[in-house]
């Protein structure tokens, strides 16, 4: 009876505290604690200058989202070749790596930077497999090509194999809006490709041939890859992306599967008895760590905006 | 007469409060907790996988994280005597004033060995005597509100 007393007095004394304020005050700073906390790791990540996974022989490099050179197209989602060639070179020295995969879901991107990771996969000395998971398109395929071996899912989007720099031509609107585009320009090809005026005949003859041209580069690596005559490769390089199981039947990819069949590859024809995947992710920097922890969303859609307003409209894709 | 509370509300109480806490305060451990090895991973292969061969900042994380959890609960009732979970199914706890008490009680969330042993022990005692075995050591009880009143 006594104890059951001064238990209900000391539920008395908690039910007079102002309760409302207590919760928020315990969440408040408990999330503050949280985001110290994070915060901590994320320098000690930092410094230890590892990747976050640490472990493994099969180096996994994942290309995601458009490719470009620092990564930021798209709101910041995209695939920087700068730290994929980075984390290729890596794996390539790291001693107990057996063999790179390049995990792929990517609709392709920029030619430069698309060429720069082709070329590291191909300098790698361990050896590669490409794994195109949804999407493997252009630029992405042109990665894919490069490495020694490649599966597709049966359903993915691969091949591709074109360029495109087309753009919106502001000149008609403008004309509408009884607005004048004042041509001032140092060297007549200057303003070329500018979406506030139209293309001359011969303009669009010169864009087009330099579009060729990478065309022409774009089918002739991607025949070097995989060992086909460039007549060949032509013949699938119209654009028109193929379905995995196409791209099998047309010996632009080796096998149509998925991570079982990556698996089995590394097993069987590489003999790696033991697979264990070790992930590569890009590397935080300070401003990471600071923007990353509570508003990273918040500030890559900032940053993205900012950077798709930069952008000059004439902007070509593989 | 206060009664202690039974299992299901008490669990029903425990999931809300885990949802509460991995919506507010694990977002920042997001990054760390990606293990995209195990992604492809079958039951075989996630049970075989030690600690031991685990990144060390996976480790620290998860430690850490269990810290705000416990911290969650043991303030939340030292202060309220509930928490936002226990509010919300009738629960009280009752019994102690001094904190150490608050934080014995919940020790249990910390994943290290030997307090992973309370895992298995304190579901068997709640069933068994509607009092888990923390809250027993630590004098403590969750009761019904409703009994109260």
């Amino acid at each position: 009876m006594a104890q059951q007393k001064r238990t209900e007095q000391e539920i008395q004394v908690q039910r007079t505290r102002n309760p409302l304020l207590t919760i928020l005050s315990i969440i408040i700073g408990l999330f503050l604690l949280s985001l110290l906390f994070a915060g901590i790791l994320s320098i000690a990540v930092l410094f230890s200058g590892s990747s976050i996974d640490d472990t493994g022989n099969v180096a996994v490099i994942q290309v995601k989202g458009p490719i470009s050179i620092d990564g930021t197209e798209t709101f910041g989602t995209g695939t920087s070749s700068t730290n994929i060639v980075k984390q290729i070179q890596e794996a390539n020295e790291d001693p107990l790596v057996q063999a790179i995969v390049i995990e792929i879901n990517s609709p392709g991107g920029s030619p430069v930077a698309s060429a720069e990771i082709v070329r590291a996969v191909r300098e790698s000395t361990k050896p590669s497999v490409a794994w195109i998971r949804e999407e493997g398109a252009s630029g992405a395929y042109w990665i894919a090509s490069s490495a020694e071996y490649s599966i597709a899912h049966p359903l993915s989007i691969t091949g591709s194999i074109g360029v495109y720099g087309s753009y919106l031509d502001f000149s008609k609107f403008l004309e509408d809006k009884n607005i004048t585009y004042q041509r001032l320009v140092s060297g007549d090809h200057k303003d070329t490709g500018s979406p506030l005026r139209a293309l001359s005949y011969s303009e669009e003859q010169l864009m087009q041939a330099k579009l060729d041209a990478m065309h022409n580069y774009f089918i002739a690596s991607v025949a070097e890859n995989r060992n086909l005559s460039e007549a060949y490769v032509r013949e699938y390089a119209d654009g028109m992306f193929l379905l995995g199981e196409e791209a099998v039947a047309a010996k632009l990819i080796d096998e149509v599967g998925s991570e079982p069949e990556v698996r089995k590859y590394l097993e069987n024809t590489l003999n790696i008895s033991t697979v264990d995947y070790k992930y590569y992710y890009k590397k935080e920097s300070l401003r990471d760590i600071f923007f990353g922890m509570s508003s990273e969303h918040g500030f890559a859609v900032g940053e993205g905006i900012v950077s798709q307003l930069e952008q000059d409209n004439q902007n070509i894709r593989t | 007469m206060a009664t202690n509370a039974g299992f299901w509300k008490r669990s029903i109480a425990f999931i809300i409060d885990i949802l509460v806490i991995n919506l507010v305060f694990f977002g920042p451990f997001k990054k760390f907790m990606v293990f995209p090895e195990l992604k492809h991973a079958g039951l075989r292969e996630l049970i075989q996988k030690s600690t031991a061969t685990l990144p060390p900042v996976l480790i620290a994380s998860v430690i850490l994280m269990s810290i705000i959890a416990l911290l969650y609960f043991s303030l939340m009732e030292y202060y309220l005597g509930h928490t936002i979970g226990k509010q919300l199914m009738g629960l009280q706890v009752v019994g102690q004033r001094n904190f150490a008490y608050y934080l014995l009680r919940h020790v249990y969330i910390i994943p290290v060995f030997p307090f992973t042993i309370l895992w298995f022990v304190e579901p068997f005692m709640l069933i068994r005597k509607k009092q888990r075995f923390l809250e027993q050591l630590s004098k403590t009880a969750t009761i019904e509100l409703t009994a109260l009143n």
